[in-house]
């Protein structure tokens, strides 16, 4: 059996992308989970993995072009499995093709690298005779492309990947823009009917895009991204968004839009924590050393153990508790921002933290995420300290119920049993949906955060 | 209100018209000193004479060529056909001259030509004497197809057949005949090409009319004890037809199943179906399904005329095929 691989959804708001990169050819044999393409969404890319272990038979969609979410781009085969005899899929232009072995034997004129049939159409070329070589019945490529691009709604298709869906499916998907082939039809014989794209676009909403724009700018632990020095732009000139730009714009507005935000602050006396951190780096390798961030992260996300309300997620007038804690990390790009996620960030480690929150990072600036990096954040957690920044507040990122701002921890002259003292001080802001969490609650989750860090060997222990 | 039979409301629309208007007279087989073969017009001659109650020979060709002739001259003959059957000896008339007039010579005349029939099956009246020719008829541009499902309706939608214009042919029901329902005691009219949401559903959309209607309505009871609601539309007339109260009703459920008495074939089904796909395309959530009569000619034998017209059965079912739980 040979396995159709589609353009995967990587995000809530996904609905195409493109193939920036093979990483295997036609031919090559995959191993399950391994990267065979590098997948370009319009905030990220994407490694994109092999579902299971087989034969890379044929590669349908060539490198750049894009496609809807759910349009096959490669089949996969079984090891020894002869290429699927047969044109699967009506999309592929001809000049990806090759033609499979075992029809190779087959003595065929011209074989099928030759234009498509629309492309000698456009040439105006009226002669019968252009169409001569197109008679040979052996070879089915010479069909040529009918179809180029399948709508957002999957309304069209070749008769092979079209979804059995009703006109009336058809017409809220496209309303909703919700791919077809995504939504499980289960209606008579599988067809999906109304109900079954409402059903989808429920879901789809209350698990939201988490791995959309974080809120606040900041870079945790790496170094700033170097920025590019700007073009001189000419007044008034109009530019376009980048799409990351774009879907920034879009849920953060989104969010102070609908989202009732709600501000805390508080200052963490950081002097432990500090020199903690440098005792554990003197004897750690530079490039494996923990960040204040690190600490921020875990004492957060234990915090949060006791304060599920502010891990939970609203969703259309009700709370959706969330079994694991994850926790978004906001990294600065150089056109942008992105959340990275953090797994079950409760149950690691600092040290198991702090070098995950690296590779996310490394990632994130090599643009080279894997689809978890993405999605099911719980809480995020956005640091501008290297920026020598006292404060901030951020935007939440929905479906979370709050985010966390930290401040730079630097030397204060503060009061402590009567005496003026020099502490260091870091001013951490929470902001809360006040839908789903009140004053009283921030504030004790807030003192909660500040116990752990101000004790940093539970953190270190724990 | 009182509460009277289908039969009755056709007698008191006729008695009540004749009142009315002096122009207004009925003509047919034994319709008479007889008094209708439904008895239908049971007393209606002692009442009005033998020059508005007029017994004819058996010929529909001169009914309907004789009443279309009265029309033409002024008056608002109700020519009476013991059954639609025997409409196709006066096809000519019925179809090729009282529904051409008016639009053939300018609007210089019109036709106020009613033509009652009775229609259907179930009476064990075979394969000559049980058909439903209904959409024969209303293919024709100019002739007004009137069909009603209950006594309120055969009542209300007589009155307006006599008072219109047009060449109206209005089909009964003989099995409906005694059907009761809830009439009016003041005069009232029901307006020709208005279809009736008999029942009010969000599942899905019944489309039927005259005893299928009925039958519908027997089945949608039934299918609300499983929870399934179904709304009911009556189209009460063929032609005109009011697809604007079926597409409201199936942009609402967004499915549909058409039930009539009638072959499938080129039927009522055929004609409502497309045009939901013509106008409604995208409210279409699953395929639309006709229940219609066996495509053979009427059995005699009891047993088989039942197989051979749609029951309350035939219409559950096919409600759950278009809900997809069959």
């Amino acid at each position: 059996m040979s396995t159709k691989l589609t353009m995967p959804k990587l995000g809530f708001d996904m609905t195409e992308g493109s193939v920036q990169k093979w990483l295997k050819a036609e031919g090559d044999s995959v191993q399950k989970g391994e990267p065979i393409a590098e997948i370009e969404t319009d905030k990220a890319t994407v490694e994109f993995e092999a579902p299971n272990s087989g034969v890379l038979q044929k590669i349908i969609l060539p490198e750049g072009k894009t496609v809807p979410v759910g349009d096959v781009i490669a089949i996969l085969g079984e090891v020894g499995e002869a290429p699927a005899a047969k044109q699967e899929n009506g999309q592929q232009p001809a000049k990806t093709i090759q033609a499979p072995a075992t029809e190779q034997s087959i003595p065929r004129p011209q074989a099928v690298e030759k234009p498509p049939a629309k492309e000698e159409a456009e040439e105006g070329e009226l002669t019968p005779l252009r169409r001569g070589p197109d008679k040979s019945p052996s070879r089915p490529a010479a069909k040529a492309p009918t179809r180029t691009e399948a709508p957002a709604g999957g309304t069209d298709g070749g008769a092979q990947d079209r979804v059995k869906a009703s006109p009336l499916a058809r017409a809220i998907a496209r309303e909703l823009n919700i791919d077809l082939t995504a939504v499980p039809g289960n209606g008579p014989g599988g067809r999906v009917e109304k109900k079954d794209v409402e059903l989808y676009a429920e879901k789809m909403k209350s698990q939201a895009a988490t791995a959309a724009a974080a809120p606040a700018q900041t870079t945790p632990v790496m170094a700033p991204a170097r920025q590019p020095a700007p073009a001189p732009a000419a007044e008034g000139q109009l530019q376009e968004f980048s799409k990351m730009r774009q879907a920034i714009s879009r849920r953060m507005t989104e969010s102070k839009q609908t989202v009732p935000h709600i501000y805390i602050t508080s200052e963490v006396d950081m002097t432990d924590a500090v020199a903690l951190r440098r005792q554990i780096n003197e004897t750690m390798a530079e490039d494996s050393r923990i960040s204040v961030n690190d600490f921020v992260i875990k004492a957060v996300a234990r915090a949060l153990e006791s304060f599920p309300n502010l891990n939970a997620s609203y969703q259309e007038g009700k709370l959706r508790m969330n079994a694991q804690i994850n926790i978004g990390v906001a990294v600065s790009l150089d056109n942008g921002l992105i959340t990275t996620v953090l797994h079950q960030a409760n149950t690691k480690s600092l040290g198991q933290i702090s070098r995950e929150v690296k590779q996310l990072v490394k990632r994130a600036r090599e643009n080279k995420f894997r689809p978890d990096d993405l999605q099911g954040a719980t809480f995020t957690i956005s640091n501008l300290g290297m920026y020598d920044v006292e404060e901030f507040v951020a935007i939440i990122n929905p479906p979370e119920a709050g985010i966390l701002a930290v401040g730079s921890a630097h030397p204060k002259p503060v009061v402590v049993d009567g005496q003026v003292v020099v502490r260091e001080r870091m001013r951490i802001t929470i902001s809360a949906d006040h839908r789903v969490s009140d004053g009283a609650e921030a504030a004790r989750f807030l003192q909660e955060v500040k116990k752990q860090l101000q004790n940093p060997m539970v953190l270190v222990v724990g | 209100m009182a509460v009277i039979t289908y039969r009755e409301a056709i007698r008191q629309a006729i008695s009540e018209e004749m009142e009315r208007d002096p122009k207004v007279f009925i003509m047919g087989e034994e319709v008479g000193i007889w008094g209708g073969t439904y008895a239908i017009t049971k007393g209606l001659m002692d009442q009005f004479g033998d020059k508005r109650v007029r017994d004819t020979p058996i010929s529909e060709a001169a009914i309907v060529g004789g009443a279309t002739g009265a029309a033409l001259a002024g008056l608002r003959p109700i020519a009476e056909l013991m059954t639609i059957n025997f409409g196709l000896v006066a096809m000519d008339a019925i179809v090729n001259e009282a529904p051409k007039y008016h639009y053939m010579f300018g609007g210089q005349m019109t036709v106020p030509l009613t033509i009652r029939a009775v229609g259907g099956g179930g009476r064990q009246l075979a394969a000559t004497h049980s058909q439903t020719l209904d959409v024969i008829f209303a293919y024709f541009p100019g002739l007004k197809v009137v069909l009603p499902a209950t006594p309120y309706d055969a009542k209300g939608l007589l009155k307006a057949a006599i008072r219109d214009d047009n060449p109206v042919l209005y089909i009964e029901h003989s099995l409906l005949y005694p059907h009761k329902g809830e009439v009016p005691d003041e005069d009232y009219l029901v307006p020709l090409g208005k279809a009736n949401v008999m029942r009010q559903g969000s599942d899905v959309t019944i489309v039927s009319y005259s005893r299928m209607a009925q039958i519908s309505l027997e089945a949608a009871e039934a299918l609300s004890q499983e929870g399934i609601e179904a709304e009911i539309v009556d189209l009460r007339s063929l032609r005109p037809l009011d697809m604007e109260t079926v597409l409201d009703s199936f942009r609402k459920t967004f499915r549909c199943v058409i039930v009539e008495e009638g072959w499938k074939s080129y039927g009522v089904g055929a004609e409502i179906s497309t045009r939901i796909y013509e106008e409604a395309f995208d409210y279409i959530d699953a395929p639309i399904k006709r229940v219609a009569g066996a495509e053979v000619p009427m059995p005699y034998a009891r047993n088989l005329e039942q197989l051979a017209i749609p029951s309350k059965d035939d219409v559950i079912q096919a409600v759950h095929e278009v809900l997809g739980i069959a």
